[in-house]
């Protein structure tokens, strides 16, 4: 046994008396309340943990928190699976499931892992070479299959997510004595200063040590007000100083009620100022076989080791080019931790004599090589010009220096810059709206990042521009042995530790499998880039966005291509930090709720009547009432035959409303559609069409007039939204003088329409007035009545072709009066109707349906508009894009009716109308087809070019490798007098 | 005729009350000048002046019988609330001929929830916006739960949520499953 679990008083975090069991991979194992899965599988003495991502190589734990890159492993059963948790963030409670992922049949022995016997031949970007030939769709399957690390559930995701929004003046991210200090000067400005802490325990990366002064900053901060959100981290900054986090409630793998928990919180937090102070990230050091279980940063054993009680191995070996190395040394040996050596990379006269403290620092050398493959079992030291010497270690920790968590800082807008002494990048100078504060800023001088951070605080709180950060730390006396432990003092690390003869991969990336010989290769193939560095050869994806591997990738990168790293740069950091689930971005929108849906006033009676629901657009409308075993189309047919024939009862609730009034309404009303509306006398109506400023037909409907200064206008359903919006915006930038208000009134008024030979006659039977009668009440005209007291707006129009009356009446009452109607349906044989019906008979008269049969293209002209834009003289909009000569070309696509020519074949919409089947130039689509009922027939609408003009032609409609011959025939296809119309 | 489907729904959580009040009336008053003769009219007829930007004005006895509440929603309107279908019907009648403006009534096209209770503030911002929440004698414009809301607030701890009729079952629902976790700390 090499790991195991140290007496106390190591182990600040956990609760020895209480003992937690979890399975890892079917084996049940235990560990104490406070472990993490990493911790707790660490004090199992368990090192493979998983498998690497191309390689599958075995991989063990190698950080103590976020920026874990290979313990990941799913966690949960069933549909509380979770894929890719890394097992250093994860709380162990009572009968927690984890599993290894990207391993088959087992972590142990995982088939995959022979690829490694053929690494030399998967070199970076090997499938963008390998995979060409014959045809690379012949080798997809099989590589997506292997892409990929844990595995989700396929099942719903039983728990429940809710977003949360808040303000706040200050918001400081990170919860160490930066963030605190911080927080606490914000707080004493006098600004709302909220503090988001991404651990359970606040105090930062050193919380376990149990601080004094992060104690007394976290009480102060609570006396102050301060509001304090732990196990929040934050994951991305937005415009406008958006931070969203994410506030973990139940852990991952957390068994629950059937019923589903609160998993977690999106907050969406809004800030005056916002404060990184969000620490930095141990480097790695780079040698052959650095990615051996067993292999990991100093700076997670120390913490293993005295917040968890958890030894990671007895005989310790530091791998180093920093002065924090012998801090961890001194800290290990401090709880019984038998530590080897330190392998400086440095050359003696660096290294400070003081901070060896007993421990043996062998200079200038370097690890040449590791021994073991499923766990360390030695290594081999090679001092540069000297004799290598062999160590049997159980354990080697990698002590590279630090870099700045700037992720915030580069995602706000900020700009970074390199310290060559420190070789680390850090903010230069604030980003908008944000300041960094500590480790993140590059100051990891405790006393120091505290006053700075407390500057800083008390700075944005009063509106100020933030002080400069006192960069570096090294030399700052006064902490040594606490934080900072001369770190900024690391020197750059030099990855070329390789010695020729020396077996064993460098990776430089650990999760992406990436090595120094492929960044090497990326710069030979002139991938120089950083940008083109990441995606060729995967370094700093994944799930962990190279929060271990960027820095020392593009300083491999700049050696390779003889650059500073200042030249080659950094990727753009972008959110989320880390990765978030799914159903925290989804939030309440799963369900029902996965989007707002429109419901008609009367749902609830539609419902009842046996209405078979779609979504058209937003709305939830009656698709059609089928009978008891009837198909939608065969009721859409009977319903459609019942409305030719008697009558049909019909809720157009969602056709869109407006109410336009004002002195300069009718004005306004010509400008906007190609009819002249100010020539309608009261209570005429009129068809007119929308066009936007490109000439494009935008919508259509009727506009009626209700007074000399008041209209009443249709739209399309889904048009309603942009015609009002449109209106608008001409109102108020273009027509400003004009006085005109529009009001949208969809909502307020229902519509019952009631269609067909039958309809007055049905009407009559049911109250309303006899003043509405089609002989005193013309087609195209709009009478304001009432029934029973309740305010009607009865208009005489007709999208079906038969006699039709649009009721408008206030939304409360539709029910009503559908009930009411229902009630003598009988008497008529007549039927509810739904949109399949009104969609056919739309068709069975060629009228168009915006959207359907017109696109972003269509021009009035295309549509038959052409005369009633030459008898117009006045201006409209859209008129002057219509001179054009791309919309007088003769070869634009025009609206035509199509019928199969074997009189039976139904024409798909969506077809394509060509000479010959594709690939070939075509001529035109299918636009709606439907069989017509009436005729016994299938009917269809067109877009074709030169359409008008081809009427008789028979042309080929071809569809899924079948062609389809049609006529081209001019609508309507029943009616043409429009006699039905009027009764 | 009345709508005999119109359905009530009332919401209960720690803290909170979320009833859907069908008796309200409500108006848009349209006008051209928030300071011209529609709005002198609006201060003769309601017996209050036009709110300004995101205010609210009620009656002395708000929401007690005959009294009005103003919510402004845009430079060119503001919401007329009232409980009293007759007083309410005479208003909407009185200013139909004030000119430089128009009365449209909008009875039925909005829902107006009524939000109780000492979590209110939680409630709004778990509907999407913190800065929804008004102050007392305010009416804020916003998208709470993906729709367009105007939250207006009466009196401490008492708000109203006023949302399209068509998605008032949708802002329904998202605030009966977040005041169901309202439990969770």
């Amino acid at each position: 046994m090499s790991a195991q679990r140290l007496k106390a008083p190591a182990g600040a975090w956990i609760d020895r008396s209480r003992r937690v069991t979890f399975t890892f991979n079917g084996v049940r194992l235990t560990g104490f309340q406070g472990d993490t899965l990493a911790a707790a599988l660490l004090a199992n003495d368990v090192r493979l943990v998983g498998r690497s991502f191309k390689l599958h190589r075995p991989r063990g734990i190698y950080s103590c928190g976020i920026e874990e890159p290979t313990g990941l492993v799913d966690v949960g059963r069933g549909a509380r699976r979770t894929a890719n948790v890394r097992a250093t963030l994860i709380p162990i409670h009572e009968n927690l499931v984890a599993q290894s992922v990207n391993c088959w049949p087992s972590v142990g022995w995982d088939l995959a892992a022979l690829i490694g016997g053929f690494a030399a031949l998967l070199p970076a970007g090997f499938y963008y070479k390998t995979f060409k030939w014959p045809s690379w769709h012949l080798f997809e399957p099989t590589i997506r299959r292997m892409a990929g690390l844990g595995r989700g559930s396929g099942q719903s995701d039983p728990d429940r997510y809710e977003e949360v929004a808040a303000e706040t003046d200050v918001l400081i991210v990170g919860g160490g004595v930066a963030g605190l200090s911080a927080a606490v000067a914000a707080a004493q400005a006098g600004a709302k200063t909220t503090l988001l802490a991404s651990g359970a325990i606040p105090g930062g990366a050193l919380g376990w040590r149990g601080d004094v002064e992060a104690t007394e900053l976290l009480e102060k901060a609570r006396r102050l007000g301060v509001r304090l959100h732990s196990r929040t981290m934050a994951f991305g900054i937005y415009d406008h100083n958006l931070v969203c986090a994410c506030e973990t409630i139940m852990p991952d793998g957390s068994d629950a009620a059937s019923g589903g928990v609160l998993r977690e919180r999106l907050w969406k937090i809004r800030a005056r100022a916002v404060i990184a102070a969000t620490g930095a990230f141990e480097r790695p050091m780079v040698f052959p076989d650095n990615d051996r279980p067993g292999v990991m940063l100093a700076g997670a054993a120390e913490k293993y080791a005295h917040a968890f009680g958890v030894a990671c191995g007895q005989r310790v070996v530091i791998a180093a080019n920093s002065d924090s190395a012998y801090a961890v040394a001194k800290s290990l040996r401090d709880v019984g931790v038998n530590v080897l050596a330190v392998v400086d990379r440095r050359p003696p006269a660096m290294i400070r004599a003081d901070s060896c403290d007993g421990v043996r620092a062998i200079a200038g050398a370097a690890i040449g090589s590791v021994s073991g493959t499923r766990a360390v079992r030695g290594c081999t030291v090679i001092p540069l010009g000297g004799k290598p010497e062999r160590l049997q270690c159980d354990l080697i920790l990698s002590a590279g220096g630090h870099a700045p968590t700037v992720h915030l800082h580069s995602q706000a807008g900020g700009k970074l810059r390199w310290l060559d002494e420190s070789a680390m990048f850090v903010p230069d100078g604030p980003a908008p709206g944000m300041a960094s504060v500590g480790a993140c800023a590059g100051v990891f001088s405790r006393g120091a990042a505290a006053d700075h951070a407390a500057e800083v605080g008390n700075a944005l709180a009063r509106g100020l521009a933030p002080p400069p950060a006192p960069i570096g730390g090294a030399s700052d006396e006064r902490v040594r042995g606490t934080m900072g432990r001369g770190v900024s003092g690391a020197g750059r690390s030099l990855p070329g530790t390789h010695v020729p003869g020396t077996p064993g991969k460098q990776f430089v990336d650990l999760q992406n499998d990436v090595t120094l010989d492929d960044v090497a290769l990326a710069a030979r193939e002139n991938y120089r880039s950083v940008e083109h560095l990441k995606r060729y050869t995967t370094t700093g994806m994944g799930t962990d966005q190279g929060k271990t591997s960027n820095i020392n990738a593009l300083v491999a990168m700049g050696e390779c291509t003889e650059r500073e790293p200042a030249q080659v740069g950094t990727t753009r950091f972008r959110p989320p930090f880390s990765p978030v689930t799914l159903g925290l971005i989804a939030g309440r929108r799963v369900g029902a709720l996965y989007r707002p849906r429109k419901h008609l006033p009367a749902h609830a009676w539609h419902e009842a009547h046996g209405a078979w629901f779609e979504d058209f657009g937003d709305w939830r409308r009656p698709a059609a009432y089928p009978l008891a075993g009837e198909s939608l189309e065969a009721a859409a047919q009977r319903e459609t035959a019942i409305v030719r024939k008697t009558a049909g009862l019909f809720d157009g609730s969602p056709l869109g409303k407006l109410e336009v009034f004002g002195p300069d309404a009718a004005r306004f009303l010509d400008l906007m559609y190609v009819g002249t509306m100010s020539t309608l006398a009261v209570g005429q109506a009129r068809y007119g069409l929308l066009l936007n400023e490109n000439g494009t037909v935008m919508d259509d409907g009727i506009v009626a007039r209700l007074g000399e200064q008041h209209y009443w206008l249709n739209t399309s359903s889904a048009g309603v939204d942009r015609t009002a919006a449109s209106f608008e915006e001409w109102l108020q930038c273009e027509y400003v003088d004009f006085k005109v208000a529009v009001t949208p009134v969809t909502s307020r008024w229902a519509n019952v329409t009631v269609a067909g030979p039958r309809a007055w006659d049905w009407l009559a039977a049911a109250g309303f007035d006899p003043a509405l009668a089609p002989d005193s009440m013309k087609h195209m005209t709009l009478r304001e009545s009432a029934l029973d007291g309740v305010p009607l707006r009865v208009l005489r129009a007709s999208f079906s072709g038969e006699l039709g009356y649009e009721v408008n009446l206030p939304a409360d009452h539709a029910s009503a009066l559908l009930e009411r109607l229902w009630a003598y349906a009988d008497r008529y044989g007549a039927a509810l109707y739904g949109v399949e019906a009104l969609q056919v008979m739309r068709v069975e008269k060629g009228y168009i349906h915006i959207g359907t049969d017109t696109d972003g293209t269509t021009l009035p002209g295309d549509i038959g508009f052409a005369r009633a834009m030459d008898r117009k003289a006045a201006e409209f909009v859209g008129r002057r894009s219509l001179l054009r000569p791309a919309a007088t070309d003769p070869d634009r696509l025009q609206l035509v009716g199509l019928t199969p020519a074997d009189g039976k074949t139904l024409l798909p919409v969506g077809a394509q109308i060509a000479a010959s089947p594709p690939p070939a130039l075509t001529e035109g689509h299918v636009t709606s087809s439907y069989l017509s009922p009436e005729l016994g027939r299938p009917v269809a609408l067109a877009m074709l070019t030169r359409g008008s003009q081809r009427t008789g032609e028979r042309v080929r409609v071809h569809h899924l490798g079948t062609t389809i011959e049609a006529d081209v025939v001019k609508p309507p296809f029943i009616d043409p007098a429009g006699k039905r119309v009027h009764g | 005729m009345a709508d005999t489907l119109t359905r009530e729904a009332t919401i209960e959580a720690d803290g909170l009350r979320v009833s859907v009040d069908l008796a309200v009336h409500i108006a848009s008053l349209r006008y051209f000048n928030a300071d011209g003769v529609f709005a002198a009219a609006v201060r003769s007829v309601v017996g209050m002046a036009l709110p300004g930007v995101l205010q609210a004005a009620m009656g002395p006895a708000s929401w007690g019988a005959g009294a009005f509440t103003l919510a402004w929603r845009s430079p060119t309107e503001t919401l007329l609330l009232g409980v009293d279908g007759e007083r309410f019907s005479n208003v909407v009648a009185a200013l139909a001929d004030a000119g430089e403006g128009c009365v449209v009534d909008q009875s039925g096209g909005f829902r107006v929830l009524r939000v109780c209770g000492e979590r209110v503030f939680d409630l709004l911002a778990r509907l999407g916006g913190s800065a929804s929440a008004p102050k007392i004698g305010e009416g804020r414009r916003s998208r709470l739960a993906d729709v367009t809301v105007l939250a207006l607030c009466v009196r401490p701890e008492e708000t109203l949520l006023i949302v399209d009729r068509v998605y008032a079952e949708h802002l329904l629902t998202w605030i009966r499953e977040t005041a169901a976790d309202f439990a969770t700390p």
